[in-house]
């Protein structure tokens, strides 16, 4: 079984911790979400899992330590960043290329190809530039890179941000789906009723630490924890 | 990073005494060794001059040019604008005092002054032009001003009024004689009064910085788009500091023209304009302090060419100001006052708090807002394809929608940043259609940005001064503002730059950066965005107690549902640009076309906790 694993990770800006010791593990074909209070350390745990910041501990695919960003992204680990990370002044299709990039252009045609089969709409948007869609059609571009890409990981950050309920419905399906084609996903969400109601794991960060892991179903566990992180609301 | 922010509860709403608060306005301290270094140091550098002659002649310019770098504090360090022209005021103040000095007869001290002055009408009518364009459009324009004036103005100048006094050579021909008063007969008299002018210029400029003015220009050069939502005429602003610095570097020209007692149009040439920008950039140029020092660079560098281990610079000194400039610009962008830790700020003072004074007109038959027949296009596409609601006094309004619906569109058109293609934006009866968003906000609407942001460079305490001088609210505005600065739990973080705040205080921030303007209709764009589901109950809840409190009426756009149940009364949803469909939130979450263009799965949010709502009220 393909699995990507965090261990001992540590994040640190200037001398602000914001990952402490943290193990993780994604499993192919199951959705594992971070959940927590703005500022616990998720997207830090996102960033070192991919390596695009500098981090103690190890990172490992099916075992295998790798650090490198590219390297990482090479073998399938692919990171959807807060604020999708596109380009907002290059094209959809320009876009989408780059979830390819490095790869011979024969193959990058193939793989833009199959999203497209996968999003009719991707290929009506070719020409537009990503900065005149709206925010949901935003987010299927960027899940279509993410496509591009070839993930066996898929670590999606806040992906729902600023998505109308409809749109944040339409990107979860397609949550779904990845993890039934047999991706291993690594979510970080806001809503934290949307992650419940599709993860097979989940880790509640606390301070950089993990405050508490297992199935959502048994959640009632980890009481304090959802009374001061999810407040008033269920 | 732990928070330390309090999330004010819901019984610590009163304003009451909070006497743990007092301690916290102190501020830190430093050493007062520290403290003094610069003095100490610097008085020990002004005596030199003192020394001789030449020395006394070096002196005075480095005064000069602390006096340029100074109008480039005003200018470039808090406005943001930066010029390659300041030679053009620099020579207009040199050739001002000979004309008023020699031809119509004023005393030298009082022509300098007078063609300072004078300066004015033609800096408005050259800057406010000029300042339509921003950054590096508006270095270039000045550059070309500049150019100009070096080859056509000053030269023309010189001819004219040298063959009045007579015909004499070719190159003579173009120097003028300027006069000195008579008691600054000596350089070293010289000095002593051109230091005194110089250190209390300083001294005002930095009470300037500290002042409601400085703080505004740091607004406007951080953020105009939310300078201007808080009632900053982002323009006036400007202008008023582009001619002040103006005036301050025509004080050094004439200085100049006096202290040499001849001016040739060859001392006004682009590179002297580029000397200048960069003894401002290299001594610190957001600081008084700094300009001190960048006078003392640029007059004090030639002459340690003179002595022997650094003679092979001769004439090479562009090369020194341009590596030194590349090298501060990289290490250090706030120059050597920056690098010595000179230009500290002090942390605010803030009275005794006093909650403002809520604005309500009590008539309730006239809507607050009032939208008719909207309509927002950009190039060919409708953004906002008429669109009409009203929002009455204290009623609490959101707006949903897809994405892509017009939400944002809609929000700018009523705050002033786009202006409709066609309709009425009615605020209180009034029309506001045409008004600018400053002229809006001072009129009482408020509004935040989807963005969490808030000036960076000036404090927690005085991002909300800023915000509530434009606000109109005079000199109860620093009680107010203490007071908003409990209310909304950021008291122990007044003297904090707002990068450093957790995120969830940042949104607040926003928000009391809107509040302090004093609005009476607050449109808020995506509140919680962002936000852990903690936080943003403690946002709706605050939101909720302050809507009370400062009588405030509110429309919000928002994408998270529990948001919206828990702070709107009344819902309104955009489709494509148009409203499909208007109700309470229960009336909107049964609505099969609202579910299928806009809720999905997420109806039953809005019903059980817009449900939830409707009882408690």
């Amino acid at each position: 079984m393909t699995v990507l694993e965090g261990r001992e990770l540590s994040v640190a800006y200037g001398g602000v911790q914001a990952v402490v010791d943290l193990s993780v593990r994604i499993e192919a074909g199951r959705i594992t979400a971070l959940l927590g209070p703005n500022g616990a350390g998720k997207t830090s745990v996102l960033r070192a899992m991919s390596g695009l910041v500098p981090h103690g501990g190890t990172v490992s695919v099916d075992g295998l330590v790798v650090s490198d960003p590219a390297v990482l992204r090479s073998v399938g680990v692919i990171h959807v960043p807060q604020g999708r990370g596109l380009f907002r002044r290059l094209t959809v299709g320009q876009n989408l290329a780059l979830g390819a990039y490095g790869r011979p252009s024969a193959d990058v045609r193939r793989a833009l190809a199959d999203v497209e089969g996968r999003f009719p709409q991707l290929g009506r948007w070719t020409a537009r530039p990503v900065g005149s869609l709206s925010g949901g059609e935003q987010a299927i571009v960027a899940l279509g890179r993410l496509l591009v890409g070839r993930p066996r990981f898929a670590l999606l950050d806040e992906i729902s941000l600023g998505l109308a309920p409809v749109a944040v419905d339409r990107v979860y399906d397609e949550v779904l789906r990845l993890r039934d084609s047999g991706v291993g996903v690594l979510l970080v969400e806001q809503y934290a009723a949307r992650a419940l109601a599709v993860a097979d794991e989940i880790v509640a960060l606390q301070r950089g630490t993990v405050a508490w892991s297992g199935p959502p179903a048994e959640l009632g566990g980890a009481e304090q924890f959802m009374k001061d992180y999810l407040g008033a609301r269920r | 990073m732990i928070s330390r922010r309090r999330h004010p509860g819901p019984e610590g709403g009163s304003g009451g005494a909070d006497p743990e608060v007092a301690s916290v306005r102190e501020g830190p301290r430093r050493p007062p060794l520290r403290r003094l270094a610069p003095a100490v140091l610097l008085g020990g550098l002004a005596l030199v001059p003192f020394t001789g002659e030449y020395p006394a002649l070096i002196g005075s310019l480095a005064v000069v040019f602390a006096l340029v770098a100074l109008s480039f504090v005003i200018l470039t360090g808090w406005a943001g604008d930066v010029t390659l022209g300041q030679v053009v005021p620099y020579g207009l103040g040199a050739y001002g005092t000979y004309v008023l000095s020699d031809r119509v007869g004023l005393p030298v001290a009082l022509a300098v002054v007078v063609a300072a002055v004078a300066t004015v009408p033609l800096l408005v009518v050259i800057g406010t032009p000029a300042l339509r364009l921003r950054g590096l459009d508006l270095a270039i324009a000045t550059f070309a001003l500049a150019l100009v004036f070096q080859v056509l103005a000053f030269p023309a100048f010189s001819r004219s009024l040298a063959a009045r006094s007579g015909g004499l050579t070719d190159f003579s021909s173009l120097v003028v004689q300027v006069g000195r008063p008579s008691v600054l007969h000596t350089n070293r008299a010289f000095y002593a009064a051109a230091l005194v002018i110089g250190l209390i210029l300083v001294v005002a400029v930095a009470a300037l910085g500290r002042s409601p003015f400085g703080r505004t220009l740091r607004a406007v050069r951080d953020d105009p788009v939310r300078a201007a939502a808080v009632g900053i005429g982002v323009g006036r602003h400007r202008l008023a500091a582009f001619v002040l610095s103006g005036v301050i570097a025509a004080f050094a020209g004439g200085m100049v023209a006096s202290l040499r007692q001849a001016i040739t149009p060859a001392t006004f040439n682009i590179f002297e304009s580029l000397n200048f920008l960069a003894f401002a950039v290299i001594g610190g140029v957001a600081s008084p302090i700094g300009a001190i020092l960048g006078g003392v660079v640029g007059a004090g560098l030639p002459e340690l060419t003179r002595v022997d281990p650094f003679r092979f610079l001769q004439g090479h000194l562009v090369l020194v100001y341009g590596g030194a400039l590349v090298l501060l610009l990289a290490v250090r962008p706030d120059g050597l006052a920056g690098l010595l830790g000179w230009d500290r700020r002090r942390p605010a003072a803030l009275p005794e708090p006093a909650p403002p004074v809520p604005r309500l007109t009590g008539e309730g038959d006239v809507a607050l807002l009032d939208v008719e027949d909207v309509v927002v296009s950009y190039g060919g596409v409708r953004a906002v394809d008429v669109v009409s609601f009203a929002v009455h006094e204290g009623e609490a309004v959101a707006v949903i929608g897809p994405n892509g619906a017009g939400k944002s569109s809609l929000f700018d058109a009523l705050s002033g940043f786009v202006r409709p293609s066609a309709g009425v934006v009615r605020l209180d009866g009034r029309d506001v259609t045409r008004l600018r968003p400053e002229r809006r906000a001072h009129d009482g609407l408020g509004r935040t940005f989807q963005t969490a942001r808030a000036f960076p460079d000036l404090t927690v305490a005085e991002n909300l001064l800023a915000a509530a001088h434009a606000g109109g609210e005079g000199r109860r505005s620093p009680a107010a503002v203490h007071w908003l600065l409990r209310r909304l739990g950021l008291a122990d973080r007044a003297d904090d730059r707002p990068g450093t705040l957790p995120f969830g205080a940042l949104r607040i921030l926003e928000v009391g950066l809107a509040l302090a303007a004093h609005p009476r209709l607050l449109l808020l764009d995506e509140p919680t965005a962002g936000m852990g589901a903690a936080d943003a109950d403690a946002l709706c809840d605050l939101l909720d107690e302050l809507r009370a409190e400062l009588g405030l009426t509110v429309l919000l756009v928002e994408h998270d549902m529990a948001v919206v149940g828990r702070l709107a009364e009344r819902v309104i949803v955009l489709d494509q640009g148009g409203v499909l469909a208007e109700g309470t939130p229960a009336e909107i979450a049964g609505d099969p076309a609202v579910i299928a263009a806009y809720l999905g799965t997420s109806a039953h949010l809005l019903e059980e906790i817009g449900g939830d709502r409707a009882r408690r009220s």
